[in-house]
């Protein structure tokens, strides 16, 4: 065992839920995807089963083999290529770590800090994710359980001051362009939710891990409904025609907070509870990468790895689009949508098929 | 020991790296914090032309209680205004840099007000920086002024030291009457962009008023919100007067107080003054037909705030003749400003998003030409008009002969 940290079904129901929100809470793409109207709000709703869907595969293969990574389980069926579909994962969660990590910067050098390098800010993060990493699982599943309720509150206080300045006539007429756009919109939402890959790859650490079907219920749930309420605070604040143009949704909501007067311009303490869940979410992508690394190599300790692939994504997030224009390009639902649905569903499910016809024994490894 | 004793220098080194602070930052005294912002077309070109009122924050406080009162006009001093020219909003602003010695910071401006010739030119060309550029607010308090918008950045007030203050309280003042309107950059934004509905803005305008008591010879202008001004899309169409914006708010369901001032049922001479307590209401849309018509139903309530006449108005059929009276000023105003907005096929109240909202199949057949279906819909007014109290006396002192 690379790692003998132990995180409990809460710890990583939150982390999937952190890692999936936090991005929700600031570049929120979906408003420019279909159903382009006001009934985004109901696809959101409509994403929590379609979410269970994206999971089912995921739980299956948790489900049959409980204590054994993903990684473990398509080398022990598949050898030398299981080795090279595990590498794939490598290269997706390094991926998506310096997506993170660019769209952090994205965000800090478009809004408050205008004339600071990006380089900065994804380095100082990686700098701080590097030790978390090296702590191994059970520091990240702590630091998600600490830091949701604070995100949570936050975005139950931007309700509660934002109230005033909600429309809700703005959420009518419901199902406007029929229903077929807005289940459209519903399959790119929850084809968005990679994050129930965290279960596949930490089964290992998992205490108890006979509760991971109320971890992906809840996990949706949770999910859903959170991103139900992100949109309407959007939507009825900004009407839809001005919510597809903006950049940062819902930070735009968060500036338009002025409550008596005197109680506004809270954006900074926005910007940091963004950055708290933004340093969980690169964490828990860093920490994959280096300990799937280190499973298919199959070595004694993944210590050694973290500040070689930590220099990689830090490069990788710099070098991957020259301009936001050409991150949010690939980033989009057209391509991005089935990027994600290529590791979250469809390697799953073909591996399961191939379980099925073959009904191969494990090889020894 | 050589370890830790190394670990020591290296953090040594290191770490006074980041005391230097940031290096982008911008202290207070470097900064020239903008309070009103007026944008201009320039004229015969297509240059923009914008007017900063700049704070002075060294005189921009309140005056020492006692002490000097002598100086009085210091208020003259505590915001410098000034021009720049540029062909984008952008470069203006940058350019504003040859003249101001500090760098104009723009996130505390309040008011943001646009020249009338500006404003029939079309703004969808203006708005863009305002709503890109991170530094603005969207709660900045969107103005149309009637002339040059440079004019009313240049107008001082003598109840504030700073006039963007003054205009920000006007503006607020003004749910006192609802006779203008209180719209923000973002309402503003949102009803622009709208497929359907066109945007108002509140009119601010320059009154010569001629002070002979503080026997200041020369004319003084003063600062005036009244009235508003009305878009169709992005361009400036027409102004609404004071009666026509308040009938704008009854349909909006804005009106938060004000008067009414109806002929006393006694004695058509006399008048009475009603104050407006509390208001809402509904717009509600109908197809028959294949026609689209839309009832706007106002509820209002009031009280009697003034009746000088000789009536008695604690007979009760009197007092209803009174509430119709009401519900007729009511109605008047409201019909005032649908002519109007019907003249110049602007939809200012909203109809089209509630067609759209109770009736979105048929309203994509209809959506493209709404604005020239307008003038053939027929809006009915139908004014519940209520009054409740009378003030603290009945009626009023009779003077014996």
């Amino acid at each position: 065992m690379l790692d003998n940290g132990k995180i409990s079904w809460k710890q990583i129901t939150l982390l999937i839920v952190l890692a999936r929100f936090i991005l929700t809470l600031s570049f929120l793409p979906f408003f420019s995807a279909p159903p382009k109207n006001q009934d985004l709000w109901i696809s959101t709703i409509l994403s929590f089963p379609l979410q269970l869907m994206v999971a089912l595969p995921i739980f299956i293969i948790a489900k049959r083999f409980p204590n054994m990574s993903l990684i473990h389980v398509l080398k022990s069926y598949l050898g030398k290529f299981g080795s090279f579909i595990g590498f794939l994962y490598a290269w997706f969660f390094l991926h998506s770590s310096a997506l993170t990590l660019r769209e952090f910067g994205e965000f800090l050098t478009t809004s408050p800090y205008p004339e600071t390098p990006i380089i900065v800010f994804m380095s100082i993060s990686i700098l701080f994710a590097i030790p978390t990493v090296r702590y191994g699982i059970e520091v990240i599943g702590r630091i998600a359980e600490i830091i949701f309720p604070i995100i949570m509150f936050s975005v139950f206080l931007v309700v509660v001051l934002l109230a005033k300045d909600m429309d809700f006539k703005q959420v009518f007429p419901i199902c406007e362009d029929g229903i077929l756009p807005i289940v459209s919109g519903a399959f790119i939402l929850a084809s968005r939710t990679k994050e129930f890959l965290f279960i596949g790859f930490l089964m290992p650490f998992i205490k108890n891990s006979k509760n991971i079907k109320k971890s992906i219920i809840y996990a949706s749930m949770i999910l859903s409904l959170s991103s139900a309420i992100i949109s309407l605070i959007v939507l009825t604040t900004f009407g839809i025609e001005q919510a597809k143009n903006r950049t940062f949704a819902f930070y735009s909501a968060v500036r338009l907070i002025c409550v008596g007067n005197f109680f506004e311009r809270i954006d900074a303490i926005y910007i940091g509870i963004w950055v708290l869940g933004i340093f969980v979410r690169v964490a828990i992508y860093y920490y994959l990468t280096v300990i799937v690394t280190a499973w298919i190599l199959d070595l004694k300790d993944y210590q050694p790895l973290v500040l070689p692939i930590g220099a990689i994504i830090v490069s990788l997030s710099i070098l991957m689009a020259d301009s936001i224009v050409e991150l949010e390009k690939f980033l989009s639902y057209k391509i991005y949508t089935w990027y994600q649905l290529l590791f979250s569903v469809a390697i799953p499910v073909l591996f399961l098929l191939f379980m099925a016809i073959k009904k191969k024994e494990p090889k020894k490894t | 020991m050589r370890k830790t004793f190394l670990c020591f220098l290296i953090a040594l080194t290191i770490f006074p790296l980041c005391l230097s602070g940031c290096w982008n930052k911008r202290e207070l005294d470097t900064l020239g914090i903008v309070t009103a912002l007026g944008i201009d077309k320039a004229k015969d070109s297509k240059k923009f032309n914008l007017t900063y009122q700049i704070l002075i924050p060294a005189e921009a406080k309140p005056p020492s209680a006692g002490g000097g009162g002598g100086g009085g006009n210091s208020s003259t001093k505590s915001v410098w205004t000034m021009t720049s020219y540029g062909n984008t909003l952008f470069e203006a602003i940058r350019n504003a840099t040859t003249q101001s010695d500090r760098k104009l910071f723009l996130a505390h401006n309040r008011i943001i007000v646009i020249g009338e010739e500006l404003a029939r030119f079309g703004l969808s060309k203006v708005m863009d920086v305002l709503e890109r550029d991170p530094e603005f607010r969207r709660l900045n308090w969107f103005i149309i002024s009637k002339g040059d918008a440079k004019n009313i950045i240049e107008t001082q007030h003598p109840q504030e030291i700073i006039p963007a203050i003054a205009i920000e309280n006007l503006v607020k003042a003004s749910s006192a009457t609802s006779q203008s309107v209180q719209v923000t950059l973002h309402d503003f934004l949102k009803k622009m962009t709208s497929k359907s509905t066109d945007a108002v803005a509140p009119c601010i305008m320059l009154i010569n008023s001629q002070d002979t008591e503080t026997q200041n010879s020369q004319n003084q202008n003063r600062l005036k919100i009244n009235g508003a001004a009305m878009f169709k899309n992005d361009k400036l169409v027409g102004w609404l007067d004071e009666k026509e914006t308040r009938g704008l708010n009854w349909v909006l369901g804005k009106v938060k107080s004000g008067v009414i001032v109806v002929k006393s049922p006694y004695n058509e001479k006399d008048l009475v003054s009603l104050e407006i307590i509390r208001a809402s209401s509904k717009i509600i849309p109908s197809i028959e037909n294949e026609k689209i018509k839309i009832l706007v139903e106002i509820h209002e309530e009031g009280n009697i705030a003034e009746q000088p006449s000789d009536a008695d108005f604690t007979r009760l059929d009197k007092f209803t003749m009174l509430e119709q009276r009401q519900s007729a000023a009511i109605k008047e105003e409201v019909e005032a400003t649908l002519s109007k907005a019907k003249e110049l096929k602007a939809d200012i109240f909203g109809f089209g998003e509630a067609v759209h909202r109770k009736y979105p199949k048929e309203w994509k057949k209809i959506r493209e030409d709404w604005r020239d279906l307008l003038p053939y819909v027929e809006v009915s007014v139908k004014v519940d008009a209520k009054l409740r109290a009378v003030g603290i006396i009945t009626n009023p002192d009779k003077v014996k002969e």
